[in-house]
């Protein structure tokens, strides 16, 4: 199953844990990565929260489409979990969780899935700092 | 014919709106909706992005729209 789901706000340690009960019996390795909100400064301004907002259906194609570059005999399964809304400072708002026969293939494709998610999915983050101002948040 | 346009990110500050539904005749296409809101809305012609007719990356402006065509237009991603 390989899916990209959206919570409102802040994404649960409960949440998570739920997902990582299920699990593919050809997997012998799940690996799980959490993205929070940074306390981060911005042109000397300090950000308390970031608010999401995307085209969900949109999400999902690309997200199909960007798993066509990835070997399905070495990515067994993924689930990739995203916030929407307002998450706070320290929560979390972006979970990937994939499962792989070995450790070596998950730690291979984690930084790259990172990476192509961020290019290649349409969703976007405001950034909203301490003194009620908001800049768009920007990848690198 | 009337199609529906959505805006995404930085777009939203500049047009004010995250979406709206507009008159246009039949036979325009994307060239021309971009010059029409690039006229209604400062500093919009100043923007990048990408243009999502139907969901679909447009590949060629020049694509002619058709009545409730759904068109978004999304600045780079910021997700993750």
């Amino acid at each position: 199953m390989n899916c990209i789901e959206f919570v409102e706000g802040p994404i649960s340690l409960e949440y998570i844990s739920r997902l990582t009960e299920t699990y593919s019996n050809q997997a012998g390795a799940m690996l799980s990565f959490y993205g929070r909100v940074r306390e981060e400064h911005v042109r000397n301004k300090k950000i308390v929260a970031i608010e999401f907002e995307t085209d969900a259906e949109m999400s999902q194609i690309a997200l199909n489409d960007m798993l066509q570059d990835y070997d399905e005999k070495q990515l067994i399964r993924l689930s990739v979990l995203h916030s929407l809304g307002r998450v706070e400072r320290g929560e979390i708002c972006f979970v990937i969780i994939l499962e792989t026969a070995h450790r070596k293939e998950a730690f291979n494709i984690l930084p790259d899935f990172i990476s192509d998610f961020k290019a290649r999915i349409p969703i976007f983050g405001k950034e909203l700092f301490d003194d009620d101002t908001y800049v768009w948040k920007v990848n690198k | 014919m009337q199609v529906v346009l959505r805006y995404y990110g930085r777009l939203t500050d500049v047009t004010k709106k995250k979406e709206e539904r507009i008159e246009l005749s039949e036979g325009v296409d994307i060239v021309f909706l971009e010059g029409l809101l690039c006229e209604n809305y400062v500093g919009f012609k100043e923007e990048v992005y990408a243009i999502f007719l139907n969901k679909k990356k447009v590949e060629d402006i020049n694509t002619v729209l058709s009545n409730q065509d759904e068109i978004s237009f999304m600045p780079p991603f910021s997700g993750g």
